[in-house]
């Protein structure tokens, strides 16, 4: 008796203990979630507020939206005024920008007649969920239950809510529980000592330090295909390819098409170095232009647009490159029809054309380097004088990238080139600036123990900083490049655009079978077009620079026939544009302080602050900030009269911090801080600037100076002048008039509810031989503010197999 | 479909279950072996016919060879050429075409060699060579041809081994298809507990560390300690993952009334290289021994002649693990390792050798050396393999030794409950397992793997590029 009785309690135990475990597990992982798990920016009040007056166009996507596009440039493609609304969530994927089409705009009951997808393709056809905030940020969309995302994203196993949030809070809890182990190891065997545990101390010594060894692009090695051979069952598993039908892409169609919408994809582009994040196999990407097309869609690729390193933070556009990309958009989404009524399926896009190419002759010696010490640690620079045309700050700025060709060798081995150079430790990096190089060498006693010298990249193509590639012909060498079979079918021109960073004059282009032709200048590039019979097979081009002669990166090549050009190396041709907004004169300064009005004690803004914000009225600036969202307010924050800059304090939560949307400002503050006791004050900023824009205070006069330089850049001259501007609050007008060599080729008043304005055509050329170009702006307003983010000359966009100038 | 995927636990539950109603060896054999194929089919069902025109030409080529004795080695031939045929073409074709393409074009030749992209059908690397073994076995007159060819298919198909080993021998495999199966519960709660055990160690253990170990292999210029701390780690990843996986086919067959060889057996507690392979995949590195090196010489000749037959051997072994130079790289430095144990073991005192300290210091260097190996096997780019070896350990940053720390307690961390394992398997079950809470706690650790499985398993490839170091 006494022996069945334990074997029943074991019995029994032995289905009581594992379901203790089970619930209790299930019961802590499914109880909803509180506040502070789920907050989040109020995403959809957000979206809610930027659709309140309905939409023409909706623009669905990522932060990329926000950054790279400009909603009214794209409204100028509608005759009549269209209001262009973005409806993108930061760090999102599909999933939630097809539960934005549904839930915040048609369930709002909006009818927006285009619905604009922009993203890489990897996210338009993401279909996973792969952060918390990824998931939380759908579930604060999602209303109604929905088969598409439980089929797609949850699999039908999954629609309970109470699993959506057990999986969500376990991803946050392995992580915690990863992060704790580093945290501990780090704290125990590395963290300085100080206040704290071993694994606090860790964790604030853990994160920055790994950020500073994985990211970077300049990091990483292309990715590596998960390597787990011996196991080919999971291999074959992961071939994982992508099916249009398995994607949300035609579930977001359709459902604009319900609605009476139409459907573009533009897909974004991405810089140089981080392309391979946006890889899809192509047999994925010919089938979704297939679709696209057969049911009317639209589809637009940028992957090539003319962009370069400079015109990127990350994966986003600074605001530079936002203008640059701009009328490129434009053009493109013209093509397709938008603005027409009807949409039109685009080209497929162009594959790149696999070129080879081959260096022959003998470069010029380099100098030798003399290394001087620089004051932080481990920081040498040499000057390296007459090659400042090779230098990767020259050609940042000449929007080639980071493409220097020059490394620096120690005791024969490459250190690092285009890296960071100037932290405490010695890291075998250097970079090359107009000053000359800096070295970082391998380790302290390396300066006076080993030898340094330069030498070229002898690798065609060279890859750059950013992974960009360069071909580059150096003074007594030929670069040949071979061309594959099937390339171009027929006679052909070449046409070959260079950049002549340094050096002499000449260089020389021929091609395989067919003429030469000297290179010649046009406006900053050489160029030479030459033209060839019919081939079969693979063919060669050979670009040359005699010694003593340019130091030459191509720019761009293409071939073909005018009506079917073959692009093989650069981004199109667009029009060359001068910046006038880098020289930038004022006629007076700005009017004084802008007084706050005594504002209520500190309070703590849980909804969207982390830390103690204090509120700040300004009545005498409403309504005046970005409204892109980038965040440029003319306000400038003083502390104790001076300006005051972003810092962290003791909790190491940021202050004097400031945030200025309509007629508040919020900023930072300690606890109990009163922030209008004195200290902090409220200035117009003087200079204008924010970031690459430029503000007009009311009553404001500027004079914007384009420099022979910039104007030699113009090949055949500007014919039209673009202002990209919004003003903010109250009526005026602008004057502007432009004079180029005593010459006005425009001069006239616009109201501000004109702007943005462009393109102007001007009444005349402005050459590139003109010594100078002065554009003069006045703001005749008392209250009203304008934002000018691109104010440029341009020339019209060139043909792509252009004859020799 | 894999055996940590959500659909195998619902398709093992109708397998065991109408298995085990089905009774008899005649139904629970064609069962099984539908049941194979819609396993082996689930994701690209046209595999099936690789495998079974292996398995049909391999069934017939037996038969042949009994009934055309004067012509077996032809019909060997046959076979064993059927079988690398397929398993040439579909694993090694193209990088057989890259290195082609590579060669001409370092000698001036242009070419317009590409590559086909050919997709790897899953386990092919194991049914090949088991059918393979299968016609070997009936050439030496080792084995019988079968006539049954629904227990012949039975023991090629069986889903559990079928993608990622064990490496069965037919004699095996074939007397258990052929012989009744009864239920035993002790049995299944044997396999089950086995089947946990692996499945465990494959998500908790394996892809736990597999992140942190490919985010530093994918830098450019790892520092040194950090490239020999994700060594370490994928150490741990590899021998979790595979002897996971394994695990669970054993625990799975088990379940089933079948018995598969033990594959992995605490290889890291090897004292040399010799021992290491008589642990480390026993049933590949015997395959290897039976059906290569001993038939190329084995150790019955001269140094030389042993030497040779452990490099070619060897060598193959490397290329079976994958289509890539580097695996071939290893294989050949596990063959050197192998003989140089031979050359330099006679050297050491034997008071070394059996002092105190002579097992566990053997140890210690033949995880070493172990670990050497693996940097070879994980990194696939020449360059960077040579950049990781000869990389100076001096000048290390603060950063890369934040890096290289948080390696190590991760792989520490993911390392100890394989430790606890061992440990739990070979001094506390012996102990308790007739007790009456043995199975109450034994119910228990299943729920906690699988709460654990729950807790860590990753649901999709984005999480990996999602992820924080």
């Amino acid at each position: 008796m006494k022996h069945a009785g334990v074997r029943v309690v074991a019995a029994l135990a032995a289905v009581v203990g594992p379901l203790l475990v089970v619930v209790s597990l299930a019961a802590v992982l499914t109880r909803p979630e509180d506040a502070v798990e789920r907050a989040l920016a109020p995403a959809a009040k957000e979206l809610d507020k930027r659709i309140a007056h309905g939409a023409d166009v909706v623009l669905l996507g990522n932060s990329k939206v926000g950054t790279d596009l400009d909603p009214d440039t794209i409204a100028e493609l509608f005759a009549t005024p269209a209001r262009v609304v973005p409806m993108h969530v930061k760090g999102t994927g599909m999933p939630v920008w097809y539960t934005v089409l549904r839930e915040r705009v048609y369930a709002g009951g909006h009818a927006p007649r285009l619905v604009v997808v922009y993203a890489t393709a990897l996210m338009m056809a993401q279909t996973s969920l792969p952060t918390a905030a990824q998931r939380a940020q759908l579930d604060q969309q999602v209303g109604a239950p929905d088969p598409v995302l439980d089929h797609k994203v949850r699999g039908e196993a999954f629609a309970d809510p109470r699993i959506q949030v057990a999986l969500r809070r376990r991803g946050a809890w392995r992580q915690a529980l990863t992060d704790g182990i580093r945290d501990l190891g780090v704290g125990l065997a590395l963290a300085p000592a100080g206040e704290g545990g071993a694994r606090e101390r860790g964790r604030a010594y853990a994160a920055p330090a790994l950020a500073r060894v994985f990211d970077g692009d300049a990091n990483q090695r292309a990715p590596q295909r998960r390597v787990v051979p011996v196991v080919e069952a999971e291999v074959a598993d992961a071939d994982g390819a992508v099916r249009l039908h398995d994607t949300l892409i035609p579930d977001l169609v359709a459902l604009a098409y319900a609605h009476g919408a139409q459907v573009l994809f533009v897909r974004s582009p991405m810089p140089d170095g981080r392309r391979e994040e946006d890889t899809v196999p192509a047999a994925f990407e010919d089938e979704l232009i297939a679709w696209l097309a057969s049911v009317g869609a639209g589809y637009v690729d940028l992957r090539d647009a003319d962009l370069a390193a400079s015109h990127y933070g990350g994966v986003h556009l600074s605001r530079a490159g936002r203008a640059r990309l701009a009328p490129q958009l434009n053009a493109a989404l013209r093509s397709v029809g938008v603005g027409t009524g009807r949409l039109v399926p685009a080209a497929p896009p162009a594959r790149r054309v696999a070129l080879t190419g081959v260096r022959a002759g003998t470069p010029p010696a380099l100098p030798a380097l003399e290394l001087r010490d620089l004051p932080p640690p481990c920081v040498w620079q040499a000057p390296v004088r007459g090659l400042a045309g090779l230098s990767d700050a020259w050609l940042v700025e000449a929007d080639l990238g980071e493409v220097s060709p020059v490394r620096v060798l120690q005791d024969g081995r490459p250190l690092t080139p285009h890296a960071r150079v100037g932290g405490q430790a010695c890291e075998g990096t250097t970079d090359f600036g107009l000053g000359g190089v800096r070295i970082s060498p391998t380790d302290p006693d390396a300066a006076t123990r080993d030898t340094f010298t330069l030498e070229l990249d002898p690798a065609v193509p060279m890859r750059g900083g950013t992974g960009g590639e360069a071909w580059w012909v150096y003074p007594g060498t030929e670069l040949t490049v071979t061309v594959p079979a099937g390339t171009v079918t027929g006679a052909r021109r070449l046409r070959v655009q260079a950049i002549a960073t340094e050096g002499g004059t000449g260089g020389e282009l021929s091609i395989l079978g067919g003429e030469a032709a000297p290179l010649r200048a046009v406006g900053s590039t050489v160029e030479a077009v030459v033209t060839a019979p019919a081939t079969a097979g693979e063919w060669t081009f050979t670009v040359r620079s005699p010694v003593g002669g340019p130091w030459l990166v191509l720019r761009r090549v293409v071939t073909g026939t005018e009506a079917e050009p073959v692009r093989l190396i650069g981004p199109p041709d667009v029009a060359v544009t001068v910046d006038l907004t880098r020289d930038a004169t004022f006629a007076a300064p700005p009017p004084g302080l802008v007084s706050p009005e005594a504002a209520p004690a500190p309070t703590r803004t849980a909804d969207l602050y982390a830390w103690n914000v204090a509120h700040l009225g300004v009545p005498s600036l409403p309504e005046v900030f970005d409204q892109a969202g980038m965040g440029c307010s003319p306000l400038e924050l003083l502390a104790g009269g001076t300006p005051a800059r972003e810092q962290l304090g003791d909790d190491r939560k940021p202050l004097a911090r400031l945030l200025h949307a309509g007629d508040v400002a919020r900023i930072s503050v300690r606890p109990g801080e009163v922030p209008v006791a004195g200290q902090y004050a409220l200035r117009l900023e003087p200079t204008r600037r924010c970031k690459e824009s430029l503000w007009l205070y009311p009553g404001d006069e500027v004079r914007l100076q384009a420099t022979p330089a910039q104007l030699a850049a113009l090949a055949g001259g500007a014919t039209t002048l673009e202002l990209g501007a919004n003003a903010f609050r109250g009526t005026g007008t602008l004057h502007l008039r432009l004079e180029a060599d005593g010459v006005a080729p425009i001069e006239q008043a616009v109201p501000l509810s004109s702007l943005p304005l462009g393109p102007i055509v001007l009444d005349g050329v402005v050459g590139p031989d003109a010594a100078s170009a002065v554009l003069t702006l006045r703001l005749e307003s008392d209250d009203a503010y304008v934002l000018f983010t691109s104010v440029v000359l341009a020339e019209p966009v060139r043909p792509a197999l252009g004859a020799n100038p | 479909m894999t055996f940590i995927q959500v659909e195998f636990l619902a398709f093992l539950a109708v397998v065991f279950t109408v298995y085990w109603a089905l009774g008899r060896r005649l139904w629970q054999n064609i069962f099984l072996v539908v049941a194979s194929a819609v396993f082996y089919g689930w994701v690209h069902p046209w595999f099936l016919i690789l495998l079974y025109v292996s398995a049909i030409v391999d069934y017939f080529g037996a038969l042949g060879m009994e009934r055309w004795p004067h012509r077996k080695g032809l019909v060997l031939l046959v076979s064993i050429g059927t079988n690398t045929a397929i398993l040439g073409y579909y694993k090694y074709f193209d990088f057989f075409v890259v290195n082609v393409a590579a060669a001409l074009d370092a000698l001036g030749v242009h070419n317009s060699l590409q590559p086909l992209g050919i997709l790897l059908p899953p386990g092919i690397s194991f049914y090949t060579f088991q059918s393979m073994a299968y016609s070997i076995d009936v050439y030496r007159g080792e084995l019988r041809p079968r006539k049954h060819v629904l227990d012949y298919m039975l023991a090629v198909s069986l889903f559990p081994h079928l993608v990622a080993g064990p490496v069965q021998r037919a004699s095996n495999l074939l007397l258990q298809a052929e012989t009744r199966r009864t239920f035993d519960l002790a049995m299944v709660r044997s396999g089950f507990a086995l089947a946990m055990w692996g499945a465990f160690k494959k998500v908790v253990v394996a892809d736990t560390v597999s992140p942190y170990v490919d985010k530093i292999f994918g830098l450019r210029e790892p520092a040194a300690p950090m490239i020999w701390a994700a060594t370490l780690g994928f150490a741990v990843q590899i021998l979790a993952d595979f002897s996971g996986y394994t695990d669970v086919a054993r625990g799975v067959a088990r379940m089933l009334g079948f018995e598969l060889m033990e594959n992995f057996k605490n290889p890291y507690l090897a004292t040399n290289p010799s021992e290491f392979w008589r642990r480390w995949h026993v049933s590949f590195s015997s395959w290897i021994r039976d059906y290569l090196f001993i038939p190329l010489g084995g150790s019955r000749g001269g140094l030389w002649a042993t030497t040779r037959a452990t490099f070619g051997a060897m060598l193959i072994s490397g290329l079976w693990h994958g289509a890539s130079w580097n695996f071939v790289i290893w294989g050949g430095y596990h063959a050197a390792l192998i003989t140089g144990y031979r050359l330099v073991t006679p050297l050491i005192p034997a008071s070394l050798r059996k002092g105190p300290l002579g097992r566990p210091g053997a140890v210690v260097i033949m995880f070493f050396f172990t670990c050497l190996g693996w940097l070879l096997f994980r990194e696939t780019d020449g360059a960077a393999l040579w950049g990781h070896l000869t990389r100076s350990p001096l000048g290390v940053t603060d950063d890369q030794w934040v890096a290289t720390v948080t390696m190590l307690s991760i792989t520490a961390a993911a390392a100890t409950p394989l430790v606890l394992g061992l440990l739990v398997q070979r001094y506390l079950i012996p102990r308790i397992e007739g007790s009456a809470g043995y199975l109450p706690l034994q119910t228990t650790v299943w729920a906690a793997f699988a709460a654990s499985m729950f807790f860590f398993g990753r649901m999709s490839a984005m999480d990996f590029i999602y992820f924080q170091f």
